[in-house]
């Protein structure tokens, strides 16, 4: 009784493993997605609509990137610039958000140098920003996708096949 | 912290006696008595304010006490100058700390402009934000041109920042003189040289004037606020209460906003800042031909001066203006009435020194 209940105890953790290392590689592919998404319809907003950069970015979220653009709406009231927002929000949301907290570093360098000229410049400016954004994010949403594609499955079966393995041996 | 250094034009006077040297402040917090009536010229402009500056220079300023600053100009490079009423005070930072930078500045104009330049564009180009409050801030820079003209200013040098400051009341001496028996206004040029409340007592005028006030009668007032200062419309909402009968248009040129006036909103009186153009005259003669009163400014220092302004003295002419207010300082105070005059420049009134309208 007792071996059937380990059995199946490391059958489970090693299936739910795969699963949770896939799971994160696919959020980090859909957070890289809804952050272009939000973007984009950011500076769609600020090529026509002469409101503050704080209501657009509360405007942008969407559910996946809310905890970011929320706390960034706030912060632009209490930081003295818009880089300082920017990376309290990031901060508070990688702390608070599986999909954030799966972004690597050379991810949120670029969401940083995209930062530094969000807001402070004319809306052609902004254009030219957000297009130089959307080309780096595009080739980093390419090799996310891809990792998905290839590392994701691959974990999940590893996963399984891990489980199913050990529970032979404790057979 | 920074030193200062004030200066007077005609004495140099000890920081001990920078207070507020013309205004008697009473026991009641922030009013103020004056000539007979009580103004209220609450210091709220560091609430709306000081959230601009760089660490060093907010600390400083939240610790000026004196009553009321004027405007206040900072420069790259160079110390920061506080204007009051005929004085003015340099604020220097101390040794080894840098003085204000250019990306102070470009800090100053993205906090005012609430990180959204692109949202400012137009104000940009022309060279000036209104902030919430009614606040004006001047802006100086390089100009980047294109065919239309000059697009936008970069590289900020230099700001003035004008502290907007309601004076309810300031046009009280002035009413008894502009309104007819019937109640209605006389069509009136308010002329001084810069800085000697103009704007402000129009703004008192246009707001009497729409609440039928002081023995006017009640009339619909639409204001052409093509500096957007009489007003001080931030995003729809004018920072100045303006009356209830009053439709503000907004950053439309005179001429334009006249004709867009009379045509739609039937006004019984236009009012608008600091005509100059023949295109404003022209544009306010039609006007007047539809029975519309015209409520005026100019900078013109003095009313013979408008004999060689012509086309502001062909309005006198056609009755499309019947009244002159002279304003200037008296005792290096603004805000004083200098003189009314008719349609013929004849003076109205005969008071040495003038009438105080406001102070500051």
């Amino acid at each position: 009784m007792l071996r059937a209940l380990a059995m199946i105890s490391v059958f489970l953790g090693c299936t739910y493993w795969g699963i949770r290392a896939s799971s994160l590689l696919r959020l980090r592919r859909d957070t890289l997605s809804a952050f272009k998404s939000s973007v984009n319809h950011l500076c769609s907003r600020m090529s026509y609509s002469a409101q503050p950069l704080a209501l657009l970015a509360e405007q942008a979220k969407t559910k996946e990137t809310e905890v970011f653009w929320s706390l960034f709406s706030k912060r632009l009231a209490i930081e003295d610039d818009v880089s300082a927002a920017w990376k309290s929000a990031m901060e508070y949301a990688r702390e608070n958000d599986a999909g954030f907290a799966s972004l690597k570093i050379q991810e949120l360098r670029i969401f940083e140098d995209y930062a530094k000229g969000l807001g402070s410049s004319d809306s052609t400016m902004q254009t030219k920003n957000e297009a130089w954004l959307q080309q780096r994010l595009d080739s980093v949403m390419s090799e996310a996708n891809d990792a998905y594609n290839r590392k994701g499955r691959m974990f999940r079966s590893i996963g399984i096949l891990t489980g199913v393995a050990a529970a032979l041996l404790l057979w | 912290m920074y030193t200062t250094l004030m200066y007077n034009p005609k004495s140099i006077k000890s920081n001990s006696e920078i207070g507020s040297p013309h205004i008697d402040c009473n026991n009641e917090g922030d009013m103020l008595q004056m000539d007979n009536k009580t103004v209220s010229l609450k210091e709220n402009w560091k609430e709306g304010l000081l959230y601009l500056f760089p660490p060093l220079l907010r600390e400083t300023l939240s610790n000026i006490e004196e009553l009321p600053i004027e405007e206040i100009r900072i420069r790259t490079g160079q110390p920061v100058q506080l204007c009051f009423c005929g004085s003015e005070r340099l604020l220097y930072p101390p040794a080894n700390q840098t003085l204000v930078s250019a990306e102070d500045c470009a800090a100053i104009v993205e906090r005012a402009c609430e990180h959204s330049v692109y949202a400012w564009q137009e104000e940009l180009r022309n060279g000036f934000l209104t902030l919430s409050g009614g606040h004006r801030v001047g802006l100086c820079g390089k100009a980047v041109k294109d065919n239309a003209g000059i697009r936008t200013l970069t590289d900020i040098t230099s700001l003035n920042i004008r502290i907007a400051r309601a004076c309810p009341g300031a046009a009280d001496a002035l009413i008894p003189k502009l309104v007819r028996n019937d109640g209605s206004a006389y069509p009136t040029l308010i002329i001084s040289p810069p800085g000697c409340g103009k704007t402000t007592v129009l703004r008192d005028l246009i707001r009497q004037l729409s609440w039928g006030l002081n023995g006017s009668r009640p009339m619909r007032i639409a204001v052409i606020d093509e500096r957007m200062e009489l007003a001080g419309c931030v995003r729809g909402v004018a920072q100045h209460d303006l009356g209830p009968r009053t439709d503000i248009l907004n950053g439309c040129t005179k001429p334009e906003g006249i004709r867009m006036a009379v045509r739609t909103l039937s006004p019984e009186v236009l009012a608008t800042d600091e005509l100059g153009s023949h295109e404003d005259a022209l544009a306010i003669q039609e006007a007047a031909f539809c029975g519309v009163i015209t409520i005026a400014s100019a900078h013109v220092t003095e009313p013979t001066l408008l004999f060689k302004r012509r086309v502001l003295f062909g309005l006198l002419e056609s009755g499309a203006l019947e009244r002159v207010v002279l304003l200037g300082r008296h005792n290096g105070k603004a805000g004083h009435v200098l003189g009314i005059f008719d349609g013929t420049l004849n003076k109205l009134t005969d008071r040495e020194g003038g009438v105080l309208c406001f102070e500051r």
